[in-house]
């Protein structure tokens, strides 16, 4: 197995492949921060060149080298204009525009950029150490633990909330009620469809995501006159700030990745929930939270690494069994085909080096996309100084444009428009935001597995061994962040006494 | 210059002008995709099997256009193919410059009469399509559902059966074999789509699932599956058995052993000439007849292009077969002129 690890690398490193992947990565790189052409849209439009390269790790590395890099690519947008450049990098808006506000542009791409290497690496880890034991690994997770699972993710609300408990439940909950938008899949009712065909699918995440994020921030910028940063910085030392920040947070980093690993290997949860989670993950562990929504780097280098470590989890279904992790994985499953291999147990065996070459390609684009980055780092964050009025009509093309692309349906405009006045409502007002993300992207997958676990396992399910571990968990975290509130409250209280003291002695 | 010698130039030119117009309007007829571009609005997201042939045809089609026009893909994914169709046949130009690439059961949406159908399935102009992809339901091979007549003697624990929606193959393949023959099933709903399916069944959360036929000899993982008979297939729903599995029963051999009730028959065959439909491509009804017929003979071409079958090979997308746009008007047509009870009978199946 060394061997093909070793070989794996060789053959990515070698000519032609290699030219390959900076091929990909160029092209990745431009999808990425452009709005209108998704990442997997490119993907489907760039297959037919794997008829032309016919050599596996070469056609492989072009087009998973594009696809890592979308991912990077994507969070730099969400965090210099607050709009994210795919439905999936949007939790790093949540601290990382803030940061740019604050003038610390600089400093969020850079840990957004390392902590994406950082877990790229580890998911590509994980991949490979994943290899041996992968088929028991996904079969492992039926449909009781992914509804455990998304349980575990929405008592994240809690800690997402700010400083509202009630309205952070009422986001969430209207969250949740608005995934159920669109075709019952138990009897095929049509539910909240407002008699549109578009409803039909239910809400999608993009349009939604993109109108509560990106259009609040672009009316403040209007209002406000001024550029996106607010403070002044004769210089852009930031950048290396976050990626020590990325070291000085590593475990954090860390297990952000492993949460992006992970969830990326069941298929079944989707795109949109490794990052908010990681996010989720972020604040709650965290001991201070106040600083979170603010501009706290902790909270772009959680969403930061789950958006690339998940590309490593997303393989790995796909190459144990030939079943997709992913919609991007399914594209790659027809280049598969086209060069000739069969994903499934054989790239376990016989092809165990274009596994590991896969692998590699996944660090080697990281750490190219990371480096590539660096060097225009500088010329971006000048972007974010540039007086407001003069940026606006370009980001309301990249936002209508985002928007748009996915589905090329006008309603999503709509869509988009409406959740941007909601959007700004509930700033207005300090209603959260990210609660009602997690209600809608954990809605649809809590109630369809609840359906499934009932009807494929009776109620025998609740007496599984996992799922009791995952309640249990559950009921933990829960516990835990109650102590962790209370404690905090008392040392406030602790804090205001002393103070109190003190004044009385002046 | 004099007043007549203007008038004569001036008549000159409008003569000109006139000849030159009749002269390119004739051109246009003939040479009308010359330097348009032709959308395909594709049903569905990138990466399936639909989104694989349009992208495969608007590599190779273009050339078999007269004018030689440039051929996009365009996903217009949603409500089942609804919105493309909606789309194509109402709002696109209806030049030809639209391609509609529905689901093959697009129909059944217009035969069960849903209010949001906003086209005439009769009236679309269909150019051709290249698959039959009847369905097939298969179980797992070390369950005790090894026969259709396993699956109608367990009443208790009848087998688990993975469907992501009522509009299904796998939900389809289940009811008419539960209607027509007795089977009784476990219908375990809401999978997000066929790859979980696919990994309930590797896990034994449901035990069976019924798909359409070409992936399912196409690709993986049902290929390791066959390889280590993982699976059984245990009906089809073509009218003569799949040359890959020619021992597998068609329903109508089912309905025949097993008596099942005429209207469940005539339901049936609604429900399945999806089959027939293939991945078909249509163009909206205003289209010319000399470009439609323009088009369906490119369409015939395309399918015999040596690249295109070389490419297609390697993609697995083979084998596949020619049913030219007129023979598919045929089938269109009559699909959609059912007797009532059928109608009723396939809207209560559907949940509709």
């Amino acid at each position: 197995m060394f061997d093909a690890f070793i070989d794996g690398l060789l053959h990515v490193l070698s000519w032609p492949a290699f030219g390959f992947l900076l091929l990909g990565a160029f092209v990745g790189f431009v999808v990425g921060i452009l709005p209108g052409l998704g990442g997997l849209a490119t993907l489907a439009l760039m297959l037919p060149f794997a008829y032309k390269i016919q050599e596996p790790i070469s056609a492989f590395a072009f087009l998973l080298g594009m696809h890592a890099i979308t991912g990077t690519t994507g969070d730099l947008t969400s965090i210099l204009f607050g709009i994210p450049g795919e439905g999936t990098a949007a939790a790093t808006i949540m601290d990382g525009y803030p940061m740019t506000k604050n003038g610390e542009a600089g400093r969020a791409m850079g840990a957004a950029l390392m902590s994406s290497l950082v877990a790229g690496l580890e998911g590509a880890l994980i991949l490979a150490l994943a290899i041996p034991i992968m088929r028991p690994l996904v079969l492992f997770f039926g449909s009781p633990e992914l509804f455990m699972l998304a349980i575990l993710g929405i008592t994240f609300i809690a800690s997402l909330s700010g400083s509202s408990l009630t309205k952070g439940l009422l986001c969430g909950g209207i969250g949740l009620m608005l995934a159920s938008i669109g075709v019952d899949p138990q009897t095929g009712t049509l539910r909240y469809t407002l008699g549109t065909l578009y409803l039909w699918d239910g809400l999608s995440l993009g349009p939604v995501v993109v109108g509560l994020f990106a259009i609040p921030e672009i009316i403040d910028l209007a209002v406000r006159g001024t550029s996106i940063a607010e403070a002044k910085i004769g210089k852009i030392t930031g950048v290396m700030e976050g990626v020590k920040d990325t070291f000085r947070h590593f475990a954090l980093t860390m297990r952000c990745g492993f949460i992006g690993a992970f969830i990326g290997a069941l298929p079944g949860l989707g795109g949109g929930v490794s990052q908010w989670l990681a996010y989720g993950h972020a604040v709650q562990s965290a001991k201070d939270k106040s600083g979170f929504g603010k501009g706290d780097v902790r909270g772009v280098l959680g969403p930061g690494a789950a958006n690339n470590s998940r590309e490593g989890g997303n393989l790995i279904p796909t190459v144990a069994f030939g079943i997709p992790g992913s919609s991007a994985m399914a594209i790659l499953l027809g280049a598969f085909l086209i060069v000739g291999l069969n994903p499934g147990p054989e790239m376990l065996t016989k092809h165990l080096d274009v596994t590991f070459a896969m692998v590699w390609i996944l660090v080697v684009a990281n750490i190219l996309t990371a480096g590539a980055c660096f060097l225009f780092l500088n010329q971006l964050v000048k972007l974010t100084f540039v007086r407001g009025h003069l940026l606006i009509p370009f980001l309301l093309m990249f936002v209508f444009l985002g928007a748009f692309a996915a589905h090329n349906n006008f309603s999503d405009i709509i869509v988009t428009v409406i959740f941007g006045l909601v959007g700004y409502v509930m700033v207005l007002f300090q209603w959260p935001r990210p609660p009602f993300v997690l209600g809608l992207v954990l809605g649809t997958i809590v109630e369809n597995y609840l359906w499934i676990s009932s009807s494929a396992y009776g109620a025998g399910w609740l007496a599984q061994p996992t799922v009791v571990c995952i309640a249990l968990l559950i009921v933990g975290t829960l516990v835990y962040s109650a102590i962790q509130a209370r404690r905090g409250r008392s040392l406030e209280e602790d804090l205001e006494k002393r103070l109190g003291v003190e004044g009385t002695h002046e | 210059m004099t007043k007549r010698a203007i008038g004569r130039t001036f008549l000159v030119l409008l003569l000109a002008g006139f000849l030159f117009m009749s002269f390119s309007g004739q051109a246009a007829a003939k040479d009308f995709y010359e330097g348009k571009t032709i959308r395909i609005l594709v049903c569905c997201s990138p990466g399936g099997f639909y989104d694989r042939w349009a992208r495969l045809f608007a590599r190779h089609m273009g050339q078999y256009i007269p004018g030689k026009p440039d051929i996009i893909v365009q996903n217009m994914p949603g409500a089942g193919s609804l919105i493309a169709a909606n789309y194509v046949y109402n709002i696109a130009k209806q030049d030809g410059t639209a391609f509609v690439m529905p689901l093959a059961g697009l129909y059944l949406d217009q035969v069960v009469g849903r209010k949001e159908v906003r086209f005439d399935i009769a009236k679309f102009q269909w150019i051709g399509t290249q698959e039959v992809s009847h369905s097939v339901l298969f179980c797992r091979s070390d369950s005790k559902f090894t026969s259709i007549d396993e699956l109608i003697k367990e009443k208790n624990e009848p087998a688990r059966l993975g469907n992501s929606g009522t509009g299904g193959n796998s939900y389809l393949m289940g009811k008419v074999l539960e209607k027509g023959v007795g089977a009784n099933f476990n219908f375990v709903m809401g999978y997000p789509g066929g790859s979980e399916i696919d990994l309930a069944v590797e896990r034994g959360e449901v035990l069976c699932r019924g798909m359409t036929i070409p992936p399912h000899f196409g690709r993986e993982p049902y290929l390791t599956w066959h390889k280590n008979k993982f699976v059984r297939q245990l009906a089809q729903s073509g009218d003569v058995p799949d040359p890959r599995m020619p021992d597998v029963p068609t329903l109508s051999q089912l309905f025949d052993k097993y008596n099942a009730p005429k209207l469940v028959r005539a339901m049936s065959k609604v429900i399945f000439a999806s089959g027939d439909f293939g991945r078909p491509f249509a163009v909206a009804p205003g289209v010319p007849a000399d470009r439609v017929k323009m088009l369906r003979d490119a369409y015939a071409k395309t399918l015999a292009d040596p690249e295109l079958l070389a490419e297609a090979t390697k993609g697995r997308m083979v084998p596949f077969k020619l049913l030219r746009g007129e023979d598919l008007q045929k089938i269109a047509q009559s699909v959609v002129s059912q007797p009532k009870e059928v109608v009723d009978g396939v809207r209560e199946l559907l949940g509709r």
